[in-house]
């Protein structure tokens, strides 16, 4: 296995707060997804799969707080060697690689719109966050295509000042990327020493990181005033025609007519697929597909999963695929990792996991579920998931487990490498027998 | 042939829509439009479709919880006698039609009313999909599962408990938790007390309203072994409502599929899965994810979503989505004839070419 | 087969409707202000039960304040009057003491007669909707606009003065609100699958509204009534001041503040002459209202199904 890796947790933990007590959703979970491969999370709820990738985004929501471990993230060329620690960096850092760099969708596509924004005004939201210096940049071009045609005149010298003011933005905006960058570059020198020196140094960094773009005076001036605040609008035509494009792309039909319709006039498999044109808009390298397809028709289903799996070809290097319908792993993913109650339990390529699962969950889980050709009756896991503010000790399974030994109450099994790339949590195995 | 526990004639169930400042009645959403259905005694019928295709209506209406546009249901009618009662309907002459007429609002399941009602709900009960909403969260385990035994007073009160208890028996509850609350419990625990109030009036027929949708995986597996085993001891008959294929596959001896109100095509299971004839049960089958990462199959992809209820297509109501409509399709609806095969029957013209 | 989790105690020797009590009574306390709230009901509630050994009734009607002389102005907290006497020699003690059982009686009978018409109509309209409904809440919509004070001594002066007129008046414009914070809970209650369940197991709608509507829809009703006691007493207490409520001598906050009305000014020279006369029934009316609050706040808390345990 020599592929590259592009997120990795390391020994992650996730804490939820809450009147009843401390809910620990993840219980030190370690996974490594690969450039350019589809990775599956499987489990029950509650099993803290999308806890996980939550934590990976940051986006983890009050009661909840990151307590332990690393999630080290290889997204650029530059620091492919190390990897950008995230949860060192700070919000302002987050927000920029979030939409750009990695994507989120979710399992309700009616909570992920806003009811009152039109779908064009909420994918345009994610180019001009992310992608101004480029839509700046094109609607400069087309204006110095328009001014030949113009010549002279007002028309001329109208154009000539839609041009400057926007090249002063783009200038402002150029400045900030560059300074961003150098900042960056700095922290991800100084990411492994801890002296103090560096250490002020890095706050004092970070502190600079969080500061906005700062426009110049004139530009300010523009946008605030009626008249001159059209010169924004070859922007607001370019990014809408990069909405339109980005539409059609993704096999929606009609695109003008839907990117001005709001999410309420859309069916939900529609909805979903806006959702997606919002988390492709930047081509990122990470999508996370948090159960995308639970709430939605098995036909609209297959639309989706379909449409991603093109799309994992053409524009996305790596899929997260959450689930915890068994048929959707087998068909999408390449990997998969089975959590059971915060606790990672397999991790496997999907072949290797449904032709020799290794873990009593694992199997069990697959055994549970209705087959095309089934025959006698579904076997059981008995018992229910686990409340995780009192976890099971030991192995969290334990309860539940046929093949329960005395250690499985006492110790948390270590993860074992028993095939290339097939790794085991359960002391069911032992070193020996693994490679 | 078994005889027919539930025969559906014609069953018609439209939303009405209202608009502007009077609340005009404008338009209809037609949930259910004209649906004939058998479910037969002893079996497990599955109803399978997607969302707003009117299932769930299906079983609301059968349950009387709302009322209906127009049809019939007759429950546990011998054959003979719905033929005769249907040909009199059918006939010209009105005082045939209304003899008919008085003899259904004695047996028509959705026309009698008061204690002959009563009766019938005693033999019909209803499990519904999340047992979050369908236990009240202020009531103890004891009271929900005594709730049908109270409300038709069909055991002495003092003899409750250990009814209960009985029942808690049968799905794999114990007495100690009879004097809980249903947050107490997990949801596959939950849903097991929801099976035992359905069974404490020691019904015929259940309708099983997606009862393992809202559970886990592996606790899904526990329900529908729970259920498979109690149809077995109790002879109880089934119409258990869903959209996932496979839990159907498992459970059911036949199937009927349903699209935007209408019948698609009804048939043993394993007849269907082996070779659906309609395109639309094609489609829905051919989607289905395979736990099985080997098995590559081909899938057929629908464009396209749902169509409104409210103004449904013309002729056959699949034919925008269809990749084998024709001229025909766009026209004539097509109705349920029988196709190829023992029990099947499907609602295509073209089922043959295809 | 589903097993029972290890952690749950296998059999519950006290019954588990005691130990929801228990569970939201240890949640009432945990709230300092709430208990606050709960000490300043319970000492009220201690002077109102132990009147007439506080204060021995000197008339047939214990209401009527004992009064030492005809003596216009208002005499100082003294070894004979604890807490000084109003215009006419009126014993303050005596008037604060027994003005406790007014209030109660007023804002306990209010309450209480508004949560049984609000339950009542609000419970018809919630649950079956339709004309009966549309009725109903026009009706509530009538009352909502019209200014209340206004409403509320125009109803008293038809009425002819006097404390069980203000009670009337009182029932009469506040059972719309209740009525409405029901409903609006109902409208959400008699959709969720278990009212389908009652159905279907052949439950009466009479059976349904009082077995499942009303015990999952009562909370906020009830905390609108804990609120709604303090508010309820004030609006008396200024019918009272402004002179539609008891007659003068009447043991009554409002009616005693009504009767210091001369004297806020105090005297020339000495602003601050007889400053027991509003001091005194003002403070009581005020700590009066904030422990009804502080109680009403802490009944909100306890009742929120955020905080809930699911």
């Amino acid at each position: 296995m020599s592929a590259q890796h592009l997120v990795e947790t390391r020994e992650l933990a996730t804490n939820f707060y809450t009147f009843e007590g401390v809910v620990r959703a993840l219980n030190n979970v370690s996974l490594v997804v690969d450039q350019g491969e589809t990775y599956g999370i499987v489990g029950e709820s509650g099993c803290g799969k999308s806890v996980t990738v939550r934590s990976m985004m940051r986006i983890v929501q009050a009661p909840g707080r990151i307590d332990g471990g690393k999630i080290v993230m290889f997204l650029n060329a530059e620091d492919k060697a190390k990897g950008i620690e995230i949860l060192g960096r700070t919000e302002a850092y987050m927000a920029s690689i979030r939409g750009k760099d990695i994507s989120m969708i979710f399992q309700e596509p009616g909570a992920a719109l806003n009811p009152v924004l039109s779908v064009h005004q909420q994918i345009a939201e994610s180019y001009e966050f992310h992608r101004m210096d480029e839509m700046l940049e094109k609607s400069i071009a087309t204006l110095e295509a328009h001014a030949k045609e113009l010549g002279g005149g007002p028309a001329g010298w109208w154009n000539g000042l839609r041009k400057s003011l926007l090249r002063r933005e783009l200038g402002a905006h150029k400045n900030y990327s560059a300074r961003i960058q150098t900042i960056d570059n700095e922290l991800y020198k100084l990411e492994d020493s801890t002296d103090a020196a560096s250490l002020g140094r890095k706050r004092e960094l970070n502190h600079e990181r969080d500061k906005p773009v700062r426009r110049d005076f004139l530009v300010e001036f523009a946008r605030r005033v009626p008249f001159f605040a059209r010169y924004r609008r070859p922007l607001n035509r370019t990014v809408e025609a990069q909405v339109i494009d980005l539409l059609r792309s993704l096999g929606i039909p009609n695109p003008e007519n839907i990117a001005q319709r709001y999410p309420h006039e859309l069916s939900g498999g529609m909805q979903q697929r806006i959702v997606i044109a919002i988390a492709l808009a930047c081509h990122p390298t990470l999508l996370i597909a948090d159960e995308p397809t639970s709430n939605l028709d098995v036909t609209i289903q297959a639309q989706i999963v379909d449409l991603i799996r093109d799309l994992k070809k053409t524009a996305i290097s790596s899929v997260v695929f959450i689930t915890h319908d068994l048929g959707l792993v087998a068909e999408m993913c390449d990997r998969v990792t089975v959590m059971y109650a915060g606790d990672v339990a397999e991790t496997a390529t999907v072949k290797e996991l449904f032709r020799n699962p290794l873990h009593p969950y694992a199997q069990g889980l697959l055994d549970a579920v209705p087959k095309e050709i089934q025959e006698g009756e579904l076997t059981i896991i008995p018992g229910a998931v686990p409340n995780l503010i009192r976890p099971p000790s030991g192995c969290r399974f334990h309860p539940r487990c046929s093949h329960k030994m005395a250690i499985c109450e006492k110790e948390k099994p270590p993860t074992l490498e028993l095939g290339p790339g097939h790794f085991v949590a359960c002391h069911l195995y032992t070193k020996d027998q693994s490679k | 042939m078994t005889d027919n526990l539930i025969d559906i004639r014609a069953l018609k169930k439209y939303y009405p829509v209202t608009g502007g400042v009077f609340r005009r009645h404008v338009a209809d959403v037609k949930a259910l439009d004209g649906v004939d259905l058998t479910i037969r005694k002893g079996e497990c019928l599955g109803l399978v479709g997607e969302s707003g295709c009117g299932k769930t209506t299906l079983g609301k209406t059968l349950m009387r919880l709302h009322p209906s546009t127009e049809g019939r249901i007759y429950f546990d009618t011998a054959g003979a006698e719905v033929d005769a009662i249907e040909a009199s309907l059918a006939s010209s002459d009105p005082a045939e039609q209304a003899k008919a007429m008085a003899r259904l609002r004695e047996i028509d399941l959705l026309s009698v009313g008061g204690k002959r009602l009563l009766a019938l709900r005693q033999k019909l009960q209803v499990v519904f999909q999340d047992p979050t909403n369908s236990l009240d969260p202020r009531m103890l385990v004891r009271d929900i599962v005594a709730e049908p035994l109270v409300a038709q007073r069909l055991v002495d009160p003092r003899h409750i408990p250990d009814t209960v208890i009985e029942l808690l028996g049968k799905v794999g509850l114990t007495r100690d938790h009879l004097m809980r609350y249903p947050h107490e419990f997990s949801g596959g625990q939950r849903q097991r007390i929801a099976v035992a109030r359905a069974l404490s009036t020691n019904p015929r027929f259940i309708l099983m309203d997606e009862p393992t949708s809202a559970l886990d995986v592996s606790v899904q597996a526990q329900i529908l072994n729970l259920l498979k085993k109690l149809q077995d001891e109790m002879e109880l008959t089934y119409l258990f409502v869903t959209h996932h294929l496979l839990v159907v596959k498992y459970i059911s001896n036949r199937i009927a599929v349903m699209y935007l109100g209408k019948m698609c095509e009804v048939g043993p299971t394993a007849e269907i899965f082996a070779s659906p004839r309609h395109p639309y049960t094609r489609a829905l089958l051919s989607a289905i994810p395979v736990p099985d990462p080997e098995t590559k199959r081909e899938k057929i992809i629908l464009t396209g979503d749902v169509p409104n209820p409210i103004n449904p297509p013309k002729g056959c109501r699949f034919h925008p989505r269809c990749s084998y409509a024709v001229e025909r399709c766009r026209v004539e609806e097509p109705l349920l004839e029988e196709a190829g095969g023992k029990d099947r029957t499907v609602a295509c013209h073209r089922w043959k070419e295809i | 087969m589903e097993t029972t989790n290890t952690e749950q105690p296998v059999a519950k020797a006290v019954s588990p409707r005691f130990q929801e009590l228990t569970f939201t009574a240890k949640r009432l306390f945990k709230n300092p202000l709430s208990t606050i709230g709960l000490a300043i009901i319970a000492f009220f509630l201690i002077i109102a039960i132990f009147a007439p050994v506080i204060c021995p009734p000197k008339y047939a009607d214990p209401f009527k304040i004992p009064h030492s002389g005809w003596k216009i102005e208002p005499q100082p907290p003294n070894a004979q009057h604890l807490l000084g006497t109003t215009q006419q020699q009126y014993d303050m003690l005596y008037g604060m003491v027994w003005g406790t059982r007014g209030a109660f009686k007023i804002g306990l009978i209010v309450v209480g007669a508004n949560l049984i018409i609000g339950i009542l109509l609000g419970a018809i309209a919630g649950y079956f909707g339709g004309i009966v409904d549309e009725v109903i809440m026009r009706v509530t919509d009538v009352f909502y606009a019209i200014p209340f004070l206004v409403m509320a001594m125009a109803l008293v002066v038809a009425i002819g003065r006097g404390l069980t007129a203000v009670i009337i008046v009182l029932i009469i414009l506040e059972w719309p609100s209740y009525t409405r914070v029901l409903r609006s809970d109902i409208l959400v209650i008699r959709n969720k699958e278990y009212i389908m369940a009652a159905r279907a197991s052949g439950s009466s709608h009479f059976a349904i509204i009082l077995r499942h509507v009303l015990p999952n829809a009562m909370y906020s009703v009830l905390i609108l009534a804990s609120l709604n006691i303090g508010t309820t007493i004030l609006t008396a207490a200024a019918l009272s001041f402004l002179g539609l409520g008891s007659e003068t001598g009447t043991a009554d906050w409002g009616q005693i503040v009504s009767m210091c009305r001369n004297w806020i000014i105090g005297a020339p020279g000495n602003r601050f002459a007889y400053w027991y006369t509003v001091f005194i029934p003002g403070f009581v009316i005020t700590l009066f209202v904030l422990g009804w609050n502080l109680l009403g706040d802490a009944v909100r808390d306890v009742f929120d199904p955020k905080l809930r345990r699911k």
